[in-house]
């Protein structure tokens, strides 16, 4: 089977060209070993089926940095290059081009955003360029499809281009030199959208945007969320229910196959947030209550992606989030694990370094609390005002930032600085939007869901052997002290680790005050992740990581309690 | 227009980029303490001898933000602090 291979520098519209040739159905895969993921797809073209890869983007070619070695060993494989180039923005496109050159592959070039380029005064020698590089040149506007058919019909033309020295020394040089022969630069006048890109940046009005932007997502993934879950809710408790409570009298005889499946029984019925089995709780957990907040946010977190939002967010919140040993790039796993701290911590792999994944995701599963929990917050405290909810939320915030201080001194390793490119703001294309959200969601469901799975499972079986019981008892008495709750309520918090929600159900009835209240909750919050969080802890960063990780939260759970017990 | 009185007083000086006014143009002349030139920096286009014009600076030890040929570019202000640029002045 003929492969070939897309190839370009971030943010030039690469995904969208792959999309347009081979519809939304694409299959995400790791290049085997590593954490880079591309798409794949089949298209037909002479009656064969070819393979389309639309390799990760990068601006170079070299073997030191994961991804872009791994485009590279795409190249490598690939019958047919098509370099998707920014016609924006030639120049440091070029530099991948003439890398591109040097692996001697048959190539053609898809000479994308042509329409912005000429709007913004940029005027290119199409046919200059082809001549000097030896490769067909396709201008095409990939969102409307303009030129994605003379794309496709040259691809049989596509020749291995002219070479060019392996010397990288005067590599600008040569592409300064190509530059002056094919690019003209007019001056226009500035448009809205240049007006809005400065508007967006400038430090005291991108600030205020920037506030307003991610209040704006957060409320908006609520509501959405909250429909979602309104209409799934409808079609659990009408169909699903029904078909699971048939299953029970048949089950009677296997006791311990019931307790796994379909869980306890509360009042003689199955709960499908607290029975705990696989098929009760199992499926409503991730399909009814976390997949309709995924869905929201995923789909506005590539509304934003494509817009060209987030990396004005990054530079922004740069200088803040350096304090605590991180680049801005930090918001976004921040952002998704207000969600669900699955997704936050997977998103973590679009940090550079190790170090700062661990940061993040320990200050996420620390400090951030995911949808649900922050449903119960304010569920047990709502009634009493403003002030114990703020408590809550001030205290998550400082304990969040006081770790990211100290982790930034204590944990030593490479922080690489911010660099990016601001793309220009785009329309966004709808369907490349769509064609992404099924991907994640894809995702979502086949990484998160055995997890759901098999922490339920294990969950079940520490249960029927007594186990937390027999852990919590050990431990309360002395937590009791120290946090001044009822050694009820200790039990009921260490049993959190199984489902957090559930334990805030549970300290309900035990009348606690609210500054225990506020206590309890601080600690649930912050003190063990959910155990779906914890194995994404452990298979994103290993079991070093996460001891640590726990560690942290152990500690600093217990000296949060502690504090607030003293202070209010 | 540039008199010839104006080039005598006008001194090249060679400061770092977090030191430029905002909408000033420099040229990059290299990287402090003999460092190698980052590669991160160099495959974006930003290499000893380009022109650069500096468009903002975030707040609170923010990031700096950069026009350089027709692309913008963010730096860290650490990097910023560390990369040498030529103005005229």
């Amino acid at each position: 089977m003929k492969k070939i291979v897309l190839v370009g520098n971030p943010n030039v519209g690469k995904s969208v060209i792959f999309t347009q040739l081979t519809g939304v159905y694409a299959i995400s895969s790791n290049y085997p070993g590593t954490t880079v993921d591309f798409l794949r797809g089949m298209v037909k073209k002479n009656g064969e089926v070819w393979e389309l890869i639309d390799a990760p983007g990068t601006y170079a070619l070299s073997s030191e940095i994961e991804a872009e070695r791994i485009a590279g060993q795409l190249v490598d494989e690939a019958d047919i290059v098509i370099n998707v180039v920014d016609a924006g923005n030639l120049e440091r496109n070029l530099y991948l081009t003439f890398e591109l050159r040097e692996r001697g592959k048959p190539m053609i070039i898809a000479l994308n955003m042509w329409d912005e380029a000429k709007k913004r005064g940029i005027v290119i020698d199409i046919a200059k360029l082809g001549a000097l590089l030896g490769v067909p040149v396709i201008p095409v506007v990939a969102p409307s499809g303009e030129g994605i058919q003379e794309l496709w019909h040259n691809l049989d033309r596509a020749t291995p281009p002219y070479p060019v020295s392996a010397d990288h020394t005067n590599r600008w040089q040569e592409i300064g030199n190509l530059i002056e022969l094919v690019q003209h630069l007019s001056y226009q006048k500035p448009r809205f959208l240049d007006w809005l890109q400065k508007f967006t940046i400038h430090p005291v009005s991108g600030f205020v945007v920037s506030v307003v932007v991610l209040l704006g997502s957060f409320f908006t993934v609520r509501a959405l969320g909250e429909t979602l879950v309104g209409w799934l809710e409808n079609l659990f408790h009408h169909w699903y229910l029904p078909l699971i409570e048939r299953l029970v009298p048949c089950l009677r005889a296997f006791p311990w196959i019931e307790q796994i499946l379909v869980g306890q029984l509360i009042e003689g019925h199955i709960d499908l947030e607290q029975s705990m089995g696989i098929i009760s709780t199992g499926i409503y957990i991730p399909f009814g209550v976390v997949l309709p907040y995924i869905v929201a946010f995923y789909l506005l977190l590539g509304l934003l992606e494509d817009v060209g939002y987030l990396p004005r967010i990054a530079v922004l919140l740069d200088g803040f989030f350096h304090r605590i040993g991180l680049h801005g790039y930090a918001i976004v796993p921040t952002l998704l694990g207000l969600g669900c701290n699955v997704p936050g911590i997977m998103a973590t792999r679009i940090l550079e370094s190790e170090t700062e994944r661990f940061i993040v995701a320990t200050l996420i599963s620390i400090g951030i609390p995911c949808a649900a929990q922050q449903a119960l917050i304010i569920g047990a405290l709502g009634d009493y005002g403003l002030g114990p909810v703020g408590i809550v939320y001030g205290t998550l915030f400082a304990v969040w930032v006081v770790w990211g201080v100290l982790l930034k001194h204590l944990v030593p390793g490479f922080r690489p600085a911010l660099v990016t490119e601001i793309p220009p703001y785009r329309l966004p294309f709808p369907k490349a939007i769509l064609a992404k959200l099924w991907l994640r969601l894809r995702g979502f469901l086949k990484e998160a869901l055995p997890i759901v799975f098999l922490g339920i499972l294990a969950v079940n079986v520490l249960h029927l052997t007594h186990f937390f019981h027999w852990f919590s008892g050990f431990l309360s008495p002395l937590f009791a002290r120290i946090w001044g709750i009822p050694e009820e309520a200790v039990l009921f918090i260490i049993l959190g680790f199984l489902r957090k929600d559930m334990a805030v159900g549970m300290l309900l009835p035990l009348h606690l005050t609210v500054k225990q209240l506020v206590i309890s909750n601080v600690i649930l919050a912050m003190f063990f992740p959910c155990v779906a969080t914890f194995v994404v802890v452990l298979r994103e960063l290993g079991w070093r990581r996460l001891w640590q990780a726990l560690g942290i939260m152990v500690f600093s759970a217990t000296l949060a309690g502690w504090i607030l017990n003293l202070m209010l | 227009m540039v008199t010839e009185k104006m080039v005598v007083t006008m001194a090249k000086n060679v400061i770092p980029i977090t030191e430029m006014r905002i909408g000033e143009e420099g040229t990059i002349v290299g990287i402090k303490d003999k460092e190698p030139f980052p590669r991160r920096l160099w495959v974006l286009g930003l290499f000893p001898g380009k022109k650069i014009r500096k468009l903002s600076s975030s707040l609170a030890g923010g990031s700096v933000v950069l026009r350089c040929g027709t692309q913008e570019l963010a730096l860290g202000r650490g990097l910023a602090t560390r990369i040498m640029v030529e103005v005229e002045r």
